[in-house]
């Protein structure tokens, strides 16, 4: 792969920060809720981003922000090379689809009331393909997807959730995208089938050259697929680095706690396992986040200089970290 | 040898749809001693579930009925027993917290009330300042903070992880003797379910009660559970120690689960996945309803017709399985 090295990236954002004005009952003003704040991403065709975070981190927001289904109040979203930030929707039209998502849940992503054939044809009929190319296309993304060819005829409640989700596949693929946002794409499904779809995925990349942004809050199924992580609390990305170095030496004390948080059945089959970390206290209101590091309330590294300034988004080692104190140990001052 | 403190033999429930029969649980037996952690594990519509509500009187009749089986609660059976015997006996001897927290608290009643309630309906004799007194002693044990506060604040004032340490706090209330969690941390964040673990391990301590864990992740119980039952269609197909389970399954679905799970240390090339899907619960294939998607006995004619009976693998290890020595062997060949 030394074409990566040099190749452009499909997917370019720098800067972005998307908020959300919200009405509290009884308040005159609205006020506004920070989801993402600045943060800078970059993702090269045929490559999967990662990105993980508690609820409320804002990594779904990141998501609708990238492929432009939500506006960023500040910062540029470019896609292969054109910055389409303050793009109006006749213009998104066409990047529509070069860039597609799928969601968590297959039951309420799909309609009920259409067979497969039909979902899988909405998107060649919103933009004004033929229905002879669209009738050839629909048979091989079925095979695509691995459903027998009969699935046309049914229904999505004919359908398991792992069937459905790979029908959700079908139709963001129908259109040949180069980006896919996959929002917690196997969170909804059984564990035998989450490895099915999992691979299922990995397949489609190697196959058709897809770019992944693969948001999940389960980070063992986030290292399964990327190859770059990134980290998101708080509305800002915390670490950010090749999956190796992001899980093998971890030096956000956010990141350190959430992969020993990870319930680990290495222990159970005799293998060494790292020292499990529990975080104490809940995520910040996001409306009013902490001054400093966002992190520094449940940070068992903080000092006063956590409470002054927020640390950047440095290189350390391999990786991006945003800590004063960053490092594989737990280093640092202790309060 | 010492009694159990339940007992379950041969239990059978069933529910009756006006156009199918769904054989949700079939002849599933297996004990729990004082103060032992025993995990269920089983992807949806397993039976997990109805096993553990069928024992306490909690699935809705009809349409469910209960076509067989005993379940010994310190030597006495639980399922022929009336609504209100089995009411005094759940919250008191038996207590159960659910998946999630918001649906199981009252969101009109203060925490404190609810957990009040709960005392008081098992105790009526004791004095209100009493009752919150051990309330707020309950909040503290499961590390809420300010627990003087919190008692006097409505659940919504609570957060996802802080209210399932209420539910938690109102389980143990009563000291019951088992404590029975249906995924307890599944509707939580990460770092927030390490909290709850923590927290439910703790209690465990604090009281000594014996608890049934039952949920879909291997992971989780493998850092609490003693023993772990696999259950696949209604049946346990395989049954044993922690250690047992995860460094020797016997079981191809057992080893197929344990080999689909991502592992964060090292990235591997391809997961195994089993193939197929969850069999429809009205229409189980014949035979060993694993057989469709099996590695191992799939296309055998005895998977298709015999259904395998749960045989010793060793102590305390079962599996139910025609072919448990090949499927040990191809999990070695995995491996390497």
């Amino acid at each position: 792969m030394n074409t990566a090295a040099v190749q452009k990236p499909i997917l370019d954002i720098r800067d972005i920060t998307t908020s959300y004005h919200i009405r509290r009952s009884g308040a005159q003003k609205a006020t506004t809720l920070v989801a993402v704040e600045d943060v800078t991403l970059s993702i090269k065709p045929g490559e999967t981003v990662g990105l993980v975070g508690e609820s409320g981190c804002g990594k779904s927001t990141l998501g609708r922000t990238i492929i432009r289904l939500l506006e960023p109040s500040a910062g540029t979203v470019s896609f292969a090379g054109q910055d389409i930030t303050h793009f109006s929707h006749q213009q998104m039209r066409p990047l529509r689809q070069e860039m597609q998502i799928v969601f968590q849940d297959p039951y309420a992503s799909l309609n009920p009331r259409f067979r497969v054939r039909q979902i899988l044809y909405e998107p060649f009929r919103i933009h004004g393909i033929s229905k002879a190319v669209a009738g050839q296309k629909i048979p091989e993304l079925l095979s695509l997807v691995q459903l027998p060819p009969d699935s046309l005829r049914r229904f999505p409640h004919e359908f398991s959730g792992g069937q459905r989700q790979r029908i959700a596949i079908a139709r963001a693929l129908a259109l040949e995208p180069s980006l896919l946002v996959l929002d917690e794409p196997v969170s909804a499904l059984d564990v035998s089938i989450q490895a099915q779809i999992l691979n299922l995925l990995e397949d489609l990349q190697t196959e058709l050259g897809l770019a992944y942004l693969f948001i999940a809050h389960d980070l063992s199924v986030v290292g399964q697929v990327s190859d770059r992580v990134a980290v998101m609390y708080l509305g800002r990305i915390v670490e950010e680095g090749p999956r190796d170095a992001v899980f093998n030496s971890p030096q956000h004390p956010y990141t350190i706690a959430l992969l020993s948080a990870i319930p680990d059945i290495s222990a159970a089959q005799g293998q060494q396992t790292r020292e499990r970390i529990i975080l104490t206290g809940d995520l910040p209101n996001p409306l009013d986040p902490p001054s400093g590091c966002r992190f520094r309330t449940r940070c068992r590294r903080g000092d006063q200089l956590c409470v002054d300034q927020e640390p950047p988004l440095a290189p350390v080692s391999d990786s991006l970290v945003a800590c004063h104190y960053p490092g594989a140990e737990d280093s640092g001052p202790r309060s | 040898m010492q009694v159990p403190l339940l007992t379950v033999e041969n239990l059978s429930v069933r529910f009756k749809m006006p156009d199918q029969v769904i054989n949700a649980v079939n002849g599933v037996s297996f004990s729990l001693n004082t103060g032992e952690t025993l995990g269920i594990v089983g992807e949806s519509g397993s039976g997990k579930t109805v096993t553990v509500l069928s024992i306490l009187g909690l699935i809705p009749k009809p349409p469910g009925e209960i076509t067989g089986g005993k379940a010994l609660f310190e030597g006495q059976d639980l399922l022929p027993l009336s609504t209100e015997a089995l009411r005094s006996i759940r919250g008191q001897e038996i207590s159960m917290v659910f998946q999630d927290p918001m649906t199981s608290l009252n969101p009109v009643i203060k925490v404190g009330e609810q957990l009040r309630e709960a005392l008081w309906t098992h105790n009526p004799s004791e004095s209100r300042s009493n009752h919150r007194r051990r309330g707020i002693e309950l909040l503290d044990m499961v590390g809420i903070p300010q627990p003087e506060r919190r008692y006097n604040q409505f659940p919504h004032e609570y957060s996802g992880g802080m209210r399932q340490r209420a539910m938690i706090a109102m389980a143990m209330a009563n000291r019951p003797k088992l404590l029975i969690a249906d995924e307890p941390t599944t509707a939580l964040d990460v770092t927030i379910q390490a909290q709850v673990i923590e927290t439910l391990k703790a209690a465990r301590r604090e009281t000594g009660a014996a608890s049934i864990l039952i949920t879909h992740d291997l992971g989780l119980v493998s850092q609490i559970a003693d023993r772990v039952i696999v259950m696949y269609a209604g049946r346990i197909v395989e049954e044993g120690r922690i250690g047992d389970i995860f460094s020797r399954p016997r079981h191809p679905y057992t080893i197929g689960l344990l080999a689909s799970i991502p592992s964060i240390t090292q990235r591997r090339t391809k997961l195994y996945s089993i193939p197929g899907q969850p069999p429809d619960m009205a229409n189980v294939p014949p035979g060993c309803p694993f057989h469709p998607r099996c590695a191992v006995g799939g296309e055998r004619s005895v998977c298709r017709s015999d259904s395998p009976r749960l045989a010793e693998m060793g102590t305390r290890h079962q599996a139910a399985c025609h072919f448990t020595e090949e499927a040990a062997s191809w999990l070695a060949g995995r491996a390497t």
